[in-house]
């Protein structure tokens, strides 16, 4: 026995008081006043410590070697002695369960305190917490809480303002917290913010328009910051029967009271999925009132421009692309883009693009958008096998596209028709070649100043339970991957690099190697890549001479490929192995938001 | 610009309850506050940097953080107004890794505005403008146990204020 467990033993054998052998059952409080005092009470073990069979009154009621029902065969007992110590000891026990009873409620009450008194702590910890941040922190925190309300922002920024003085004076001093205005505020409450926002600030108005929408009174409570615009959302109802008209109303309005708005630098148009509008020519009046915007954003809202516009740079355009009018979306998009001589960026967020439609008589055959330096395609909600190889919108505007100063590309293809039972088999891999082919056309090799390539196809519906098909793959045409310095790649099937067929390179020239680019290639989030298909992807490369000028392969959030197989496919020196989650922007399938308010 | 030195090189940060930390210049210098005192020292590795306004256990999980971001490319400098497109969303890392009390949680936000690393503030403040997303006001006062000290005036002003914002 090691010294430690003998000194417990022995502190075991102290508390029970074997050694004063008292001979009542309440030595069991003489035990516990003991216990208290032990200075190694925590070592006790007390379950062995107050045994039974320890205790004194237990021994001299069961403990003797006389049984005393030995003689009780008329069922009575015989040992009277035996008889008086039980009676005895079973008021002692009524005693000392009374006592244990009070001590509990005792450590009851004490334990109650005791949560208030932490609590009590824990709050006044967090109050210095808040306390501890500086003004300027605070007024960071409310400006992100503000501001990722938009339109509602006022409203936050009015509760921040209301929980206490210290609260209230930051929100009132940061005067960034009171500028947006929202067209269905009060006219007291629209006058506050102007006020609060104080004469040097620039605005973020957002008007909402439905049938019962006046514009003149919102123009009248906006006009003396009318010249501090910022950005200006335009949100339209969706039962709003004619933007064209509401928008001609409000530039009219502007145009009337000569109102210009120098500092505009965003425009933004959201007309409602259920009510597309393509074509609506903005009036010429609309250059003189922004004259530096740099921005537009428009969902569902296509606009023509009676002249150039050499401010904007950026365009974001969502919107569906068949539609039985003339001119079509398509065509109205490419004319817009005509009038953009400065754009560089350019998103566009297509719907329903897989569908066919002839636009090609209506069509340019080539679009040149020369300073056109990052594009970025989403195609959320793309029913893979609806695509025809006749064509689709998307295939036609690619075609058309010219960006030769493109610098950045990426494509985000979110499949909404996977099904793991059904998708098998080679009509899905061609029908992944046709899309590929159309979303990487050979004439981007001609875009000589690309930098890096996104490809993102990615499933638009639940994730399937098991492994997406090994049958299935995308095969990726390598000509464009060939002069991109970097590529990323994620998929959700097997991805090869390959040559297009000859009919594509019937009129193209071959590709020197020496002038191959391709430097580091990334997989990111395939959440079905493994071993095999990893393996096939850059054999793939080899075979078509690239991997050689390949300095870095990265792997980024592929859960079925381990690092160590990685390494056996591409070697140490290339492979970098990254397990952090990967940040892809997708749009998924959307939500028609009705409510605007 | 970091050569290949640089990155193999060892930083010595020293706390204010006197704790020694010894971790890797990649590390040390998402701190610009750390860069520029590694810059101002020159090649003097042996001397240690001070952070007198940073105790050890709010440094240790600032470290964490650093060790995880080490090869994020430098924040670019922005203009305030840049920010207000931008949501409250956190990494699915950075949420976990400031799943902290919130004594803790304003420890690193002051260490992380002292220090100057930008992403890490960031993180930090939209934890709390996340805390305070759609809460009335009696709400966040609980949540951060202040007191209402307005006078029965700024109470009736405020009483205004709402009145105005109802009124459409």
């Amino acid at each position: 026995m090691d010294s430690a467990s003998q000194s417990s033993d022995e502190s075991e054998s102290k508390l029970v008081g074997q050694d004063d052998c008292p001979s009542h059952v309440s030595e069991v409080l003489l035990a516990l006043e003991k216990s208290a005092r032990m200075p190694n009470i925590y070592d006790v073990e007390f379950s062995k410590a107050f045994e039974m069979k320890n205790w004194t009154a237990y021994r001299n009621v069961y403990g003797s070697d006389k049984d005393p029902f030995a003689d009780n065969e008329n069922g009575r007992v015989v040992d009277p002695a035996w008889v008086h110590h039980l009676s005895y000891s079973e008021i002692e026990i009524d005693v000392v369960e009374e006592m244990l009873t009070t001590l509990l409620g005792v450590t009851k009450e004490l334990r109650s305190q005791f949560k208030m008194s932490r609590e009590r702590i824990e709050a006044a910890k967090r109050f210095k917490g808040i306390k501890s941040l500086p003004d300027e922190l605070l007024a960071k925190i409310f400006q992100l809480s503000v501001w990722e309300m938009e339109r509602l922002g006022a409203k936050r920024a009015m509760q921040l303002s209301q929980v206490c003085r210290r609260f209230r004076n930051v929100a009132l001093e940061t005067r960034a917290l009171w500028t947006a205005l929202y067209s269905l505020s009060s006219q007291q409450q629209t006058e506050m913010l102007i006020s609060r926002a104080g004469p040097n600030e620039k605005f973020h108005a957002f008007i909402f328009f439905d049938s019962f929408t006046k514009l003149r009174p919102i123009i009248d409570s906006y006009r003396p910051v009318i010249p501090r615009w910022k950005t200006l959302t335009l949100d339209y109802h969706r039962w709003v029967p004619n933007v064209r008209a509401v928008l001609g109303e409000l530039f009219g309005i502007l145009a009337m009271d000569g109102a210009r708005s120098p500092k505009l630098e965003e425009l933004t148009v959201n007309s409602g999925e259920a009510n597309p509008h393509h074509g609506c020519i903005l009036p010429g009046e609309f250059q003189l009132w922004a004259p530096n915007l740099r921005t537009l954003r428009c969902s569902y809202f296509i606009p023509l421009i009676s002249s150039s516009m050499a401010t904007i740079s950026t365009l974001v355009i969502i919107h569906e692309f068949p539609s039985p009018t003339r001119p079509s979306p398509l065509k109205t998009l490419v004319e817009l883009l005509l009038k953009l001589p400065n754009l560089s960026v350019f998103e566009l967020e297509a719907h329903d693009a897989y569908m066919y439609m002839n636009y090609r008589d209506e069509m340019p055959s080539v679009t040149e958008c020369i300073k056109i330096t990052c594009f970025r395609l989403q195609l959320p909600n793309f029913p893979l096998e609806e695509l025809s190889d006749r064509g689709s919108c998307i295939a036609t505007l690619m075609n058309a596209l010219r960006m030769p100063s493109l610098e950045e590309l990426s494509i985000s293809i979110g499949i909404n028709d996977y099904d793991q039972k059904y998708s098998e088999g080679t009509n899905w891999s061609r029908s992944l070649n046709i899309l590929s082919r159309a979303l990487l056309p050979k004439h981007l090799t001609h875009s000589t100043r690309m930098k890096s390539l996104l490809f993102d196809m990615w499933i638009d519906t639940d994730l399937p339970e098991g492994d997406a098909s090994s049958s299935i793959t995308l095969n990726i045409p390598f000509d464009v991957i060939a002069y991109t310095p970097s590529v990323t790649i994620s998929s959700f099937v097997q991805v090869l690099f390959s040559q297009r067929d000859k009919v594509e390179l019937q009129h193209s020239t071959s590709i020197a190697s020496e002038r191959y680019r391709l430097r580091v290639l990334k997989f990111a989030g395939c959440e079905f890549m493994k071993f095999g298909e990893f393996k096939g992807s850059i054999q793939s490369l080899e075979s078509t001479g690239i991997w050689n000028g390949i300095e870095e392969v990265i792997i980024q959030d592929c859960k079925l490929l381990v690092q160590k197989e990685a390494k056996d496919v591409v070697g140490q020196k290339k492979l970098r192995y990254l397990d952090l989650p990967t940040d892809l922007r997708r749009s998924h399938t959307p939500r028609d938001d009705d409510d605007f308010r | 610009m970091s050569t290949t030195e640089d990155k193999t090189r060892k930083v010595k940060l020293v706390t204010s309850d006197n704790e020694e930390f010894e971790v890797d210049w990649e590390v040390a210098t998402r701190s610009v506050l750390i860069k520029h005192m590694l810059e101002d020292i020159g090649e003097s590795e042996e001397q240690a940097i001070p952070l007198p306004n940073v105790t050890a256990n709010v440094l240790k999980k600032v470290l964490e953080w650093c060790e995880h971001h080490r090869k994020d490319p430098e924040p670019a400098p922005e203009s305030s107004d840049d920010n207000r497109k931008r949501t409250l969303e956190i990494g699915d890392w950075d949420a976990k890794f400031i799943q902290v009390d919130q004594e803790m949680l304003f420890e690193i936000i002051l260490a992380a505005n002292y220090l100057d690393i930008k992403a890490l503030l960031d993180v930090g403040c939209k934890t709390v403008a996340n805390m305070i997303k759609g809460k009335q006001p009696e709400e966040i006062r609980k949540m951060f146990n202040i007191v209402n000290d307005f006078t029965p005036e700024e109470e009736a002003q405020i009483k205004k204020e709402n009145e105005w914002a109802e009124d459409r």
